[in-house]
């Protein structure tokens, strides 16, 4: 099976094999990602960064309303 | 590991970690924070909260004719800059391809002269922010190392950016890969920083004005 009338196929033009006779061709995304683009995108770290943040987030100001709460009690007389 | 391969993998990685854990800290521990009770008589007339923060946040988006004159020059460049590295972070192709790999969602982009444009716009406005800031003798006296520190972690990306996209001086991926690890340094620093006024804006304007519309302050 060649392309453009039988002209040609990837291989035969000295690239890789792209899977073109594949079910689903195209549809499954693309072989290549733009040089732009981050090479990892792992979420469970960006997401245990964000719990990690939230986590901080939330101790820091239960800390914060102890010690409001421990300086009213000083000072009431 | 190519320098190209370290940031678009774990740098760029780590340091999205990073800005996301911070921008949370400083947001969950400053919402969650004792609120102060405002013990003033509300006026009778006095619109609903949110009217009030959406007019505050609004009504501060240009300063009173009081007080323009003075505040003229930093306004108008403070806009240029801010609208300046909005159109090049959402409307350069590589970085809507950059953004769709981390979020699937993308948009058209604008043409490269148009950002091209934009960013040399952006990088003379930037410039002339710091000389003012360098040159007037009350705002030297208030800046800190966090205001030069903002200033340079938001220059650099540009600069860098400008100079990939021109191919100058050293091969394209050397290039891009300086360029990546300046953001880096951007996300990194964004949170610590006074950067963080792009979340905190909101916040502070919009609590002065339900503070101001509740007194029945005109703004």
């Amino acid at each position: 099976m060649k392309w453009n009338g039988g002209v040609s196929f990837p291989i035969q033009s000295g690239h890789g094999c792209l899977g073109c006779s594949e079910p689903d061709f195209w549809d499954r995304g693309s072989f290549y990602r733009p040089l732009s683009s981050n090479t990892l995108n792992d979420v469970e770290i960006i997401g245990g960064a964000a719990a990690a943040g939230a986590a901080v987030g939330v101790a820091s100001a239960w800390l914060a309303r102890r010690r409001k709460q421990r300086a009213e009690k000083e000072a009431r007389p | 590991m190519s320098l190209l391969d370290f940031a678009r993998g774990p740098a760029i990685e780590i340091a999205i970690a990073i800005f996301v854990a911070g921008v949370l800290w400083r947001l969950v521990s400053l919402l969650l924070l004792p609120w102060a009770k405002d013990r003033s008589v509300k006026r009778a007339d006095a619109p609903h909260a949110v009217v009030g923060a959406v007019r505050g946040f609004v009504r501060h988006l240009w300063p009173p004719s009081t007080y323009l004159r003075a505040s003229l020059f930093s306004i108008v460049n403070g806009y240029v800059f801010h609208v300046g590295l909005a159109i090049i972070v959402f409307g350069l192709a590589q970085h809507i391809l950059f953004l769709r790999g981390l979020f699937g969602l993308s948009w058209p982009n604008l043409p490269t002269g148009v950002i091209s444009v934009v960013s040399v716009v952006t990088l003379a406005s930037l410039l002339a922010a710091l000389g003012r800031r360098m040159t007037k003798p009350v705002l030297k006296l208030l800046s800190t190392f966090n205001d030069y520190v903002s200033w340079l972690v938001t220059f650099l990306p540009v600069v860098t950016g400008v100079i990939a996209v021109s191919h100058l001086w050293a091969p394209y991926e050397t290039l891009l890969s300086v360029h990546i690890l300046t953001v880096c340094l951007f996300l990194i620093w964004f949170p610590f920083g006074k950067l963080m006024h792009a979340f905190l804006v909101f916040l502070t304007r919009s609590e002065t004005g339900i503070f101001y519309s509740r007194r029945g302050v005109e703004i």
